[in-house]
């Protein structure tokens, strides 16, 4: 009888705390399905104007469709074949990961510097920070045109250096292949660079300032203190920067497109121009869609091992 | 627990996301849908032209005079300031163009003739009175498979523009045959103007100076080279275009150009030759008032690029310039016929002429041609003119390679014979 009735008071026991929990359980579950029951119309309005439109375009890359006719007909892996013995297109490959690489680090370099610089206690860091991001409200294919003037050969950069003394360093920016890419990258990172200081001076101003007193205690100097407490602490916003920047200089087309349009020659092709020159201007819009999802590809490619790898740091520190 | 929750679950809703986008997906498979956005059918008091920003002038001027003359129309001018070829073609494939738009002649352009009527978007004009009375010579461009499809609005040409001013100071004439035109440079260096201003930053420069070299050296040999071309029977390589690209290579050898052509903005091009600082330019007839504009009134004149030894034997570049036509598929057809009837009108025309900076067709229209264009616009009606080569060109990329290669040679890369090559493989394909 005392273990029925153990067993029936910890069965009644059970039954209560089951109830308990599954009161607590069931909450959390109510409260899930509230959750879902919110995020099903953002998530209709994203499948309808992101997916679908990218999962039906990317269709186009199997069929030789000129962009205007009615009919497309299928064929197969056919455009992707030639993608990969397209001469352009790996010039174009090439010329889109150098731009990648140079932007992603040169930026976030300087992104990082400037943070430290408008994060200090200086009484003009407010208009400095406005000063610095003002650039990045810009309309993409507006600064290209401005650059574009810039640039050219008896333009205001030029002429400047030539003010200066400095006619040796005059060059034509645009229409040298040895530099038309990094003057092209230049123009991202100025544009850009105030977005990457703004999210380093989040990530500055949430690091602990005992953690910075307690460094210098221990006699670490200003580097170390960087190292040891700054660079651990913006780690997720370094991802943030870091994975931003990258995505997007994977794609960049505006200031490519504003300024040079991929030349002189190719010199300055993108995987992103190119898709838009053979669909566009060519009628090729299978092979420029087929040039698109290889581009899709390669950014995934590169970008979800490189968040990756940063997240396993972030955790590191 | 609440009846909500039996009823869904985050399966249920994913699953339900999934079929309804599936189906709505496949639905769309293989088969570019068109959705007509018009919702009024027939209504003849509203008609919409949709144009680029350099005709817009042009346009507005005569749909002024087609609403003063036509009480209770309305015409709506859409003007596509940048990417208009990209824009047309996306509103034709989904069905919302506009009645009335812009069309390139031939082909060899994104929105040439030959592109569109491939999809049945363009309607045939050819029972228009004014299609009967298109100047033979241009005929071609305006039709495909003996349909017309385009009303051409105007002409235009490229020759090499000169400063009298430069010419002057040098103590130089326009030279007639080729070696005069490199004793002219020599003298011009001297006397430190430089010969010729050109950009080949954008697509514009390398189309003037290949077009302007290839009218005299390569179609004033052979008129019939497209034909022959077309037909298989001749090759970029193996005409007169190899001789006009030399040419152009030996004068960047010479440095008979301003410094840096590849970083030279189009703009700078046209203010060198307005200012006197370079003597000549290869010029599209319709930038010839940007010139005036920058420098001085009937300060410049025209000549035919001489690549030729034989003054008689050296051409320029002509053709027509952007048309209209009319959408196919339009809901007012017959009232886009009857406003492109009423533009045909010579006096109308003229009208436009005059708005959009553009030469008229024939010497029926009364439009005010500026003096130093005049000369190329008898080089015209002489019969000393090759068509816009890209306007008879099977597609778009011959253009392209065109472009690209010359680019390549003005930055000491590619070598003519890759050029031909390349616009060769792309004329095959």
């Amino acid at each position: 009888m005392a273990v029925l009735k153990g067993g029936v008071a910890s069965g009644a026991f059970s039954s209560a705390m089951g109830a308990e929990s599954g009161g607590r359980g069931g909450r959390r579950y109510r409260s899930q399905q509230a959750s879902w029951l919110l995020l099903v119309p953002a998530l209709l309005l994203y499948g309808f104007i992101v997916l679908y439109p990218s999962a039906s375009g990317a269709v186009y890359a199997f069929t030789d469709w000129d962009g205007l006719t009615q009919n497309a007909s299928f064929v197969g892996l056919a455009n992707f074949r030639e993608l990969l013995a397209d001469p352009d297109a790996l010039h174009a490959l090439r010329n889109t990961l150098l731009l990648a690489i140079t932007i992603t680090l040169v930026q976030n370099s300087v992104g990082l510097l400037l943070a430290l610089a408008v994060n200090a206690p200086l009484k003009s860091r407010h208009p400095l920070r406005l000063i610095l991001f003002a650039p990045t409200v810009f309309v993409p294919i507006v600064v290209g045109y401005i650059w574009q003037y810039l640039y050219t050969a008896q333009g205001p950069i030029n002429r400047v250096l030539g003010g200066i003394g400095l006619e040796s360093w005059e060059q034509s920016w645009l229409g040298d292949p040895r530099l038309v890419l990094w003057s092209i990258a230049m123009i991202s990172i100025w544009q850009n660079v105030g977005y990457s200081m703004v999210i380093f001076v989040a990530g500055l101003q949430g690091v602990p300032a005992e953690l910075y007193e307690a460094a210098a205690l221990d006699g670490a100097g200003s580097w170390q203190r960087f190292w040891s407490v700054t660079a651990r602490m913006i780690a997720p916003a370094t991802t943030i920067n870091v994975m931003l920047t990258l995505v997007g200089s994977l794609k960049l087309f505006d200031q490519v497109f504003a300024t040079t349009n991929g030349g002189p020659g190719t010199a300055s092709e993108t995987l992103a121009t190119l898709v838009y020159k053979q669909a566009f201007a060519f009628g090729q819009f299978g092979y420029g869609t087929a040039i698109a999802l290889g581009l899709t590809v390669l950014v995934l490619g590169i970008a979800l091992p490189v968040l990756a790898g940063l997240r396993r740091l972030e955790q590191l520190a | 627990m609440s009846t909500l929750s039996s009823r869904i679950s985050r399966r249920r809703v994913i699953r339900s996301a999934g079929v309804g986008g599936t189906l709505a997906f496949t639905t769309n498979l293989f088969s570019p849908s068109r959705v007509r956005a018009r919702a009024v059918q027939g209504d003849s008091s509203r008609l919409a032209l949709a144009t680029t920003n350099t005709d817009a002038p042009g346009a507005n001027a005569i749909v002024d005079l087609y609403t003063a003359a036509n009480a209770g129309v309305e015409v709506s001018v859409d003007v596509i300031a940048q990417d208009y070829e990209t824009i047309l073609r996306t509103r034709l494939t989904s069905g919302t163009a506009r009645d009335v738009f812009q069309v390139a002649p031939g082909g060899g352009n994104p929105v040439a003739i030959v592109e569109l009527a491939q999809a049945g978007f363009l309607a045939d004009l050819s029972d228009q009175p004014w299609a009967a009375n298109i100047p033979e010579v241009f005929r071609p461009v305006t039709q495909v498979d003996d349909k017309t499809l385009l009303l051409p609005l105007g002409l235009g040409f490229m020759s090499m523009f000169y400063s009298k001013a430069a010419f002057d100071r040098a103590g130089v004439s326009v030279p007639t045959t080729f070696d005069e035109f490199l004793k002219v440079n020599d003298t011009l260096k001297q006397a430190g103007i430089v010969p010729i201003s050109l950009s080949t930053q954008g697509r514009l420069g390398p189309i003037l100076i290949a077009y302007v070299a290839a009218a005299s050296a390569a179609y004033s040999a052979a008129p019939d080279l497209p034909s022959e071309m077309a037909a298989g029977r001749a090759t970029f390589a193996d005409s007169g275009w190899r001789d006009a690209l030399e040419k152009i290579v030996q004068l960047l050898q010479r440095g008979d150009y301003n410094e840096s052509p590849a970083g030279t903005a189009d703009e700078e091009q046209i203010r060198l030759l307005a200012t006197g600082d370079a003597a000549m330019s290869p010029l599209l007839s319709n930038q010839y008032s940007q010139v005036e504009s920058y420098g001085e009134p009937g300060a410049y004149g025209t000549f035919p690029f001489p690549a030729n030894n034989d003054p008689a034997k050296n051409w320029i570049a002509a053709g027509l310039s952007y048309g209209y036509g009319a959408y196919a598929e339009s809901d007012n057809l017959d009232g886009a016929k009857q406003f492109l009837n009423f533009i045909s009108q010579p006096e109308n025309l003229a009208r436009y002429d005059e708005a959009a900076g553009v030469l008229p067709v024939n010497g029926d229209i009364p439009a005010e041609v500026p003096p130093a264009l005049a000369p190329m616009l008898d080089l015209v009606a002489t019969g000393r003119a090759a068509t816009y080569m890209d306007q008879l060109w099977p597609t778009a990329e011959v253009q392209a390679r065109m472009v690209q290669g010359i680019q390549e040679l003005f930055v000491g890369e590619g070598s003519v014979d890759a050029v031909l090559e390349s616009m060769d493989a792309a004329y095959r394909e």
